[in-house]
């Protein structure tokens, strides 16, 4: 998978190897926001701290236990909202997300250059929710390509402040997982400046449990 | 080490149900402040009590942290801007504008009513924003400004 991901690295316009973690809600805030985003998906579990000084972008740390890669990475994350189509009823978001750092593998010797780079697209409604992403990465010589799509519905839909709930899907493809494939449902909470995501992943047998607060 | 990670999260999913429905208690106890935008007094019950029975908090401070110089429209004295946006999808967004709208300094209150797609200012008495510095601070939001409706001060 080096071709991929060096492609991929090409294309952005990058000079160090660069890697993020899937379904990561609105990496970018309001100017002067600070967002924490929690995440373990049972192939990881990551920490993503970030501050936005414009709407359109957000600088921050990143942390991340591999499981799967058998892999930790800890580096600075940029993010970099390109495109934002606002309409009456419905928003659409095109983001870039980079990170660069180390990479330490688990049972060698010495922390290694390593990141990633990442391409992430959202549509929602306030009953519909839709997303995609892609993320090229290399923690320390493993390279990997990795995609998920997400599709949700709101049973039903809230005014600001209260309690919202999602039920969504996500797809993930990981060709060199050992399991490519695999579907977890997932339930979404949103309440105020937090967001909670609760699955499991049949396949695997794993369960997801994601966290936001925004401030 | 990956049991322990997931325990935590467990313990945070806790924490945030805690946190929702400590608050949910709240709201429903009619003896406690609660929040009066979009909605009028007579849309739902109040439990045993009468309006005159306790005292409306809905100064910025009594708002916490759902957003800065935030009260009831119902408070405000001054003039009141209604600006229709579109991109208002969620709660994110809502909190994002009353962010960048609460830094004003003649800004008293900030009300989002995403079912419609509007954000209504209201300003501090004598005060005012230019229709070109409130579509700057939507923007600035992330959002588009449509239309601005302006209702002056009582």
């Amino acid at each position: 998978m080096k071709n991929p991901f060096l492609a991929a690295i090409g294309a952005a316009g990058l000079s160090l190897a660069c890697g993020i973690a899937p379904g990561e809600a609105r990496p970018v805030s309001y100017p002067g926001g600070v967002t924490v985003m929690q995440r373990n998906t049972g192939d990881f579990s990551s920490l993503h701290v970030h501050y936005s000084p414009t709407f359109r972008s957000s600088v921050g740390l990143y942390a991340e236990r591999n499981w799967d890669e058998d892999v930790q990475f800890a580096g600075l994350q940029a993010n970099r909202l390109l495109k934002r189509w606002n309409a009456p009823k419905s928003q659409g978001n095109l983001y870039l997300k980079l990170g660069a750092g180390a990479a330490d593998p688990f049972g060698e010797d010495g922390a290694r250059r390593a990141g990633f780079v990442e391409i992430a697209a959202d549509w929602e409604t306030r009953r519909w929710f839709t997303s995609y992403e892609v993320r090229a990465s290399d923690f320390g010589g493993d390279a990997s390509v990795r995609q998920w799509a997400r599709i949700g519905v709101a049973p039903y839909v809230g005014e600001y402040g209260d309690l919202h709930t999602w039920a969504m899907v996500q797809l993930q493809h990981a060709p060199e997982a050992g399991e490519p494939v695999t579907a977890t449902p997932l339930l979404r909470f949103f309440y105020g400046v937090q967001l909670m995501e609760v699955g499991y992943t049949p396949q695997t047998e794993e369960f997801l449990f994601n966290y936001v607060i925004r401030f | 080490m990956k049991r322990f990670v997931m325990l935590a999260a467990l313990s945070g999913a806790l924490v945030f149900a805690n946190t929702a429905f400590a608050d949910a208690a709240q709201s429903a106890d009619g003896a406690e402040a609660h929040d009066h935008d979009n909605h009028k007094h007579d849309d739902h019950k109040h439990g045993d009590h009468k309006h005159d029975d306790h005292k409306h908090d809905a100064s910025p401070e009594a708002e916490g942290d759902a957003g800065s110089k935030t009260s009831s429209m119902e408070a405000a004295k001054g003039e009141v801007v209604t600006a229709n946006v579109n991109g208002l999808v969620c709660d994110f967004c809502a909190q994002a504008v009353k962010k960048v709208f609460g830094k004003q300094a003649a800004v008293d209150a900030v009300d989002v009513d995403l079912s419609v797609g509007v954000i209504r200012v209201a300003m501090k008495p004598g005060q005012t924003l230019d229709d070109e510095v409130i579509g700057k601070l939507i923007r600035d939001s992330g959002y588009s400004l449509v239309s601005i409706e302006r209702t002056p001060a009582t």
